[in-house]
């Protein structure tokens, strides 16, 4: 039955991993009778979540999100999402019970399909995707450099548990992507895994100071994508980044357009956040940019925007809970590896990387041993 | 005799009602004296209106050829049978006012009739202030060649309005309150302006 079990979870992540851009929805017309259905479903599956075995902040968080979708300002948006929510939580308590040695082979085997895949483009022979086109490109099955880089940002912390030389084919990966946010992720896992992993202070000077130098040559090689990505007039994010803020907690529809943004506080936003799903829709217009970038690129703050502090809290309280308890060098160095990827790419927005980091908690859940009381 | 020809006269007239909309009745006088109507101009009512002696119901409209020039406003709950397609759509032909709070389902979907027609350019709905949270998906079941269908918003932020003219087209809007009223949320092979 685990056997069993553990083969379908993995097929079903590494489907989603090798999958060509997918954009979710449920194809069912929002408000028709059997989308009513899926949501009342959805919702008392929510609920039921309090009598599994699960860590009680997700059980707080289930409830917390069905009862925000009511206070949502687009309530249809997200009660849709709502369904994505329910569905991880119940995966994950599905792979918590799972053999992960099938797993990794799995998303390994899913791992070097995207590489080969990317080898082929970059040879200009790829007759699959990008048939009879024969741009030189490393884009996988993503199509999309930053995605790519930031789908094999979460895949690392799978094939490093497998085998730690692996970080020398991501290295090269990241390298050929020229993404600061994959190299960003690389390099706080690795140094994470140092710290924890080397005891002899000096050993550990040398290895981070290593860690450092191969940093600061990316950067040098890399400049234009860290360069991007800061400075204003090249799409910078941190202006989008203290504009998220500002419309998390203000009211700026009547402001004037411009770097500091005027609104009265909505207390509501403060502590429930927008609703599920709306950041999309609704941030243009509160930022009084009709093309900002159509996600944060920032799930942590993006979560922040649209749940608010206590849905940020319960989510942040649940991974710093597992974190602690979690003692594998190996697994606190992935989830740092996520984390910092979270921080600077969307893969929770993601099909092909979302499952993924929900596969590593259990994962890490799992490795850590934890038991909660029978109900 | 002079009298009863009389009679007949208005009834012979009350009974075939002009392509142009117009009801040959009768009236009595002051004196009692019956007197036959050669012109009445019903005027744009929604429910009846009170002119002259008597009053005027108009909420009915019966026959088959009725015709009315100019923007003419039906109540959003009417469901009228599309000049094109023998089809019902949940909407009225153009020229309307959307009351989006009074439409129950979030799905609309519509025939267009051809060019030129009520459904023409620059004929279309105008989409009034919804509920907050509201979300509206418009999808064109039926399309005549060269009509096209205009929506409005009263209040929308980001683009002004949106015709759609072939079969398929499908667009989703989202109220967010009265300062940004209507935001475009989804869009297929629907021209936004």
């Amino acid at each position: 039955m685990k056997k069993t079990l553990s083969i379908f979870a993995a097929l079903f992540l590494s489907l989603l991993v090798i999958a060509p851009s997918i954009n979710y929805s449920i194809p069912l017309i929002v408000n028709s009778y059997h989308w009513v259905y899926l949501v009342v479903a959805m919702g008392l599956l929510g609920l039921l979540v309090w009598y599994l075995e699960i860590h009680p902040l997700l059980k707080a968080l289930s409830l917390f999100l069905f009862v925000s979708c009511f206070f949502s300002q687009a309530p249809y948006l997200s009660f849709n999402a709502y369904v994505l929510v329910v569905f991880s939580i119940y995966l994950l308590f599905a792979l918590r019970h799972c053999d992960f040695k099938i797993v990794l082979n799995f998303v390994e085997a899913a791992f070097w399909f995207q590489i080969l895949l990317a080898v082929m483009q970059l040879m200009g022979r790829d007759k699959l995707l990008n048939f009879d086109r024969n741009d030189h490109v490393f884009l996988g099955t993503m199509l999309q450099y930053m995605r790519f880089a930031s789908l094999l940002a979460v895949i690392a912390p799978f094939v490093i548990l497998k085998n730690r030389l692996y970080i020398i084919p991501l290295s090269i990966a990241c390298a050929i992507s020229q993404s600061s946010t994959f190299a960003m992720s690389l390099f706080a896992g690795a140094m994470v895994y140092l710290l924890l992993t080397l005891r002899e202070k000096k050993k550990l000077i040398m290895a981070m100071a290593l860690v450092a130098v191969g940093a600061g040559i990316y950067a040098a090689y890399d400049w234009g994508s860290f360069r991007g990505a800061i400075i204003p007039s090249n799409g910078g994010r941190l202006l989008s980044w203290w504009a998220l803020l500002q419309t998390w907690v203000l009211n700026t529809e009547s402001s004037p357009a411009g770097p500091n943004l005027q609104g009265p506080f909505n207390l509501q936003w403060f502590l429930a956040g927008h609703g599920m799903d709306t950041f999309l829709p609704l941030f243009p217009i509160y930022k009084h940019d009709a093309n900002p970038f159509p996600q944060a690129h920032n799930d942590w703050l993006q979560l922040l925007w649209e749940t608010g502090i206590i849905g940020f809290s319960l989510v942040a309280g649940y991974a710093v809970s597992v974190w602690r308890k979690v003692k594998d060098p190996l697994i606190r160095a992935g989830m740092a590896c996520i984390a910092v990827d979270m921080f600077f790419a969307f893969p929770m927005r993601l099909t092909q990387s979302m499952f993924l980091i929900v596969a590593f908690l259990a994962m890490a859940e799992q490795k850590a041993g934890f038991k909660y009381g029978r109900q | 005799m002079k009298k009863l020809f009389k009679v007949l006269a208005v009834l012979l007239l009350a009974l075939s009602v002009g392509a142009n909309g117009f009801a040959a009745t009768g009236f009595r006088d002051n004196d009692g004296n019956p007197q036959a109507v050669a012109d009445i101009n019903i005027k744009g009512c929604t429910n009846s209106v009170s002119e002259g002696i008597g009053t005027i119901d108009c909420r009915t409209i019966s026959g088959t050829s009725a015709t009315y020039t100019g923007d003419v406003t039906f109540r959003s709950n009417l469901v009228s049978v599309g000049r094109y397609g023998a089809s019902v759509s949940s909407l009225s032909s153009s020229s309307t006012n959307l009351s989006a709070t009074s439409i129950a389902y979030a799905v609309i979907t519509k025939f267009i009739g051809g060019g030129g027609g009520l459904d023409g350019d620059g004929r279309g709905s105008i989409l009034a202030n919804g509920t907050p949270g509201q979300v509206l998906t418009f999808i064109v079941v039926g399309a005549q060649s060269g009509g096209t269908w205009v929506i409005t918003p009263t209040t929308k932020t980001g683009f002004r309005n949106l015709t759609f003219n072939a079969l398929g087209d499908q667009a989703t809007l989202l109220y967010v309150n009265d300062t940004v009223g209507w935001i475009v949320v989804a869009l297929e092979s629907v021209t936004v302006s």
